[in-house]
């Protein structure tokens, strides 16, 4: 089956990578993988037709899980971690879900950015317990006893994308993925054949606020830090043009190479132009292709 | 109480002059323009820079022009969107191009034309001195609205405008649709970007603020329902009234309090409290 | 046995009463047929018994259970289903793939897949099973419009409602057509809104009459054409 062989073939160039690259590529690789997960969620929502410029929300959520855990309890144990923020961010997708399932289109983009706004502002404000704009500091975390260390982070990273490409798999032959493609294309019908529209949002919105809040978690634990900027509207606004990105590439490993791609271009050009500007423009080239695409 | 009223006066405008813009254009042209605030801001910038180098008649004169080249370019550039969606990510990513755009060319210092209009002096009010730009701007914003009430009730043109509002394929059958459309954009961008330049008198720009507003604006628009104005103001009231409460006694909890009311709103009344009837589409 | 019922139904958009006190009832396994000019509240009627939007006033049973206030998904999963007028399918899906959307619809948010079978066994009752791999889009309109009732069907329903099912197909097509799918939807009742009075007289085993909202007359499908409608 060509799903799992493509799935096969990744670990064997995350493999090399890792045994070839240096130091700053091996970085960059963890932190695509880990942060692919956040762009699976996004991706997951653009099925149904939904736009979250709102998702950060969960992301923030996954990584300051971490930073709070360690800051507050000096918890550093990555089961802990990964529970917490599997827990948080499903509640927040499920109540963001809730919330924001009665609308579409534009007022669905902009509640979500909304309230992940409101998570940012509070996350800035609150300073004592969350450290305000400064952020936290997110340690290497331990396996029961023993510290993860670069191999291990990088293992972590690892099994959390193939974890996902594996997901993605089970997903696209789903019942919830038809439904998904429904309401995208006939809402009305959908419900006129007995469909449950907004529960059915409201359990995809969890579903990809989990893999938000793991994808925050993991890019803090590459990057030791977590701040409010993962709430941010912009962050959001680089993963839904990641995950449209990754509707142009192939089951089950485009998330991954969107992931990639973005970010790629984007340390690249980070030399000439402002992140905002960046994201911009790489947003209209993507409308621009998605266009010519569907001609 | 004096501070507090004047915060509110202060916010109460700003928010006024955005959501207003934001509500006519969507209530006419269906466009839901993430990046309004930006034009607000942008207007601030531009004033403070041109008339800091220009002198006050030249550079409002350039300010004004300037700002009315805008909306032509921003329709051009809405009208290359298909649908709804498309529409989303051309003022989403125009938000980003803007807020890029102003930290390239403004850089990030403070911008205000304050120094500059205290010369106009000041009025007494209780004890505290408040500059007169405050008022020239709450002038502005009254004559804005008074505007918008002229046009829509006492004008042809408010007519179809008006007709378009609630039900687009009809008012196609006898009106000018794009006409109408490519006008109200022009009024609400230029009304918005022109307040903002206006409202530099007193207030600094500075980054950041586009998005700031902008989620403001929509929970006054959420609550007071899209598209209907006169909603929209009073929801703008209702939001600055409970901000600046809220900012007195518990500042972290500012935008948590507005958003709890706009959750609230789409729970219960989703086409705004101050809709009578909530459109079917 | 009445399998749905309408009690005084009442329904307005703004000034204009499309539905002004309506009582119908459908027996267990007729079929019944709904007639009148255009504007007479046809469809509207149609829209409050699936559950499109509420009554201004009056109740609809179905069997003796009040499903009022039931929003419409909640009515397919009772066993109340319709088709429309203008085909509701999914164009740019195959049809295969627009009956899975259809048996997704009745599970909630589920990992599993639709069961290959069921699909296939729907298909293969309306004869599309050679067309399964063909994009709705790309159908003919008699194909859609049995498309449209296969995804109606797939709830099992008691009652289907058909708005309008041989409109926009050709003239010489209309007959077959209907054969065709009243042939596979024996034993469900069925409530068809139709223009073509050939197709009432040869198919309906009672017909309804609608004027401006109302109910007229009750008929026989053999004299429906001799009423002035």
């Amino acid at each position: 089956m060509r799903g799992w062989l493509s799935v096969v073939a990744f670990i064997g160039v995350a493999a090399v990578v890792f045994a070839a690259g240096g130091d700053y590529l091996k970085f960059v690789a963890a932190y695509v993988m880990m942060w692919s997960l956040a762009v699976w969620g996004a991706q997951l929502l653009l099925r149904y037709g939904l736009v979250n410029f709102g998702i950060g929300g969960a992301y923030a959520v996954g990584g300051y899980a971490a930073g709070l855990l360690y800051r507050h309890f000096g918890i550093a144990e990555v089961t802990l971690h990964i529970l917490t923020a599997v827990v948080a961010a499903g509640l927040w997708g499920l109540l963001s879900g809730v919330v924001s399932a009665r609308v579409r289109g534009v007022q669905y983009a902009l509640l979500n950015l909304a309230l992940s706004m409101v998570l940012y502002s509070i996350l800035l404000k609150f300073y004592w317990a969350t450290g305000g704009s400064d952020g936290l500091y997110v340690p290497l975390p331990r396996f029961f006893d023993a510290s993860l260390g670069d191999l291990g982070l990088y293992l972590l990273a690892l099994f959390f994308a193939t974890a996902w490409m594996t997901l993605g798999l089970v997903y696209s032959q789903s019942a919830a993925a038809r439904l998904a493609d429904g309401v995208r294309i006939n809402e009305l019908r959908v419900s006129a054949l007995g469909a449950h529209i907004n529960r059915q949002i409201a359990a995809a919105s969890a579903l990809a606020s989990v893999s938000a809040g793991l994808g925050g978690l993991g890019v803090a634990y590459v990057t030791s830090h977590v701040s409010p900027h993962y709430a941010h509207w912009s962050t959001s606004g680089e993963l839904v043009v990641a995950a449209l990105l990754s509707n142009f590439l192939p089951q089950p490993w485009g998330f991954v190479a969107g992931a990639a791609a973005y970010q790629a271009v984007r340390l690249f050009s980070l030399q000439f132009v402002t992140p905002e500007l960046f994201v911009g423009v790489a947003l209209l080239a993507t409308l621009g292709l998605w266009r010519y695409y569907r001609r | 109480m004096i501070n507090a009223l004047v915060a509110f006066y202060a916010f109460f405008l700003n928010l006024l002059a955005v959501s207003i813009g934001m509500a006519f254009i969507y209530g006419v042209a269906r466009v839901l323009n993430l990046a309004h605030g930006a034009f607000f801001v942008l207007g601030g910038y531009l004033a403070t820079a041109l008339i800091t180098r220009l002198g006050p008649v030249p550079g409002a004169l350039a300010t004004a022009a300037v700002l009315a080249a805008l909306p032509p370019l921003f329709y051009l550039y809405v009208r290359l969107t298909r649908n709804e969606l498309e529409q989303l990510f051309a003022t989403y990513a125009l938000l980003l191009l803007m807020e890029g755009l102003f930290k390239l060319v403004f850089g990030y210092g403070n911008y205000t034309l304050a120094d500059l209009a205290a010369g106009l002096g000041a009025a007494s009010v209780g004890g505290q001195r408040v500059p007169y730009a405050y008022f020239l701007a709450g002038v502005a914003v009254a004559g804005l609205m008074a505007t918008f009430y002229l046009l829509l009730y006492k004008t042809r043109l408010g007519l179809y405008m008006r007709a378009v509002s609630d039900d687009r394929e009809m008012a196609a059958l006898g009106v000018r649709s794009p006409l109408v459309q490519h006008l109200s954009i022009f009024l609400g961008i230029f009304a918005t970007a022109l307040l903002g330049a206006v409202a530099a008198t007193w207030q600094a720009y500075t980054l950041g603020l586009s998005a700031e507003v902008l989620i403001y604006a929509f929970a006054a628009l959420v609550i007071g329902g899209l598209g209907n104005i006169w909603g929209t103001a009073a929801a703008s009231a209702l939001v600055a009234v409970a901000r600046t409460a809220v900012v007195m006694f518990y500042p972290e909890l500012e935008l948590l309090v507005i958003y709890i009311a706009v959750i609230a709103v789409l729970l219960i009344r989703p086409g705004g409290i101050f809709t009578r009837y909530a459109r079917v589409a | 046995m009445a399998v749905l019922s309408a009690v005084d139904l009442h329904k307005s958009f703004g000034g204009v009463k499309a539905v002004d006190g309506v009582t119908i009832e459908v027996r267990d396994g007729e079929r019944l047929a709904v007639v009148g000019p255009n504007g007479s509240g046809k469809t509207t009627l149609i829209n409050l018994l699936s559950g499109l939007y509420p009554p201004d006033k009056g109740r609809v049973f179905l069997q003796m259970r009040d499903v009022t206030k039931a929003p419409m998904h909640v009515r397919v999963r009772l066993g109340i289903a319709r088709s429309f007028q203008l085909p509701q399918l999914f164009p740019e899906l195959t049809v295969y793939e627009n009956v899975a959307v259809a048996f997704a619809a009745l599970r909630g948010f589920s990992l599993r897949a639709v069961p290959h079978e069921e699909v296939k066994s729907i298909l293969e009752l309306f004869d599309l099973w050679d067309k399964r791999s063909v994009k709705a889009v790309s159908l003919s309109e008699g194909e859609k419009k049995v498309l449209d009732v296969a995804l109606a069907y797939v709830s099992r329903p008691k009652v289907l409602l058909l708005d309008e099912p041989t409109s926009s197909v050709a003239e010489e097509d209309k007959m077959s057509l209907m054969e065709r799918l009243l042939e596979k939807l024996r034993g469900i009742s069925i409530v068809m809104v139709e223009h073509d009075l050939d197709v009432v007289e040869k198919f309906a085993e009672r017909v309804v009459v609608m004027r401006a909202g109302k109910v007229v007359a009750t008929a026989k499908p053999a004299d429906v054409k001799t009423l002035e409608i």
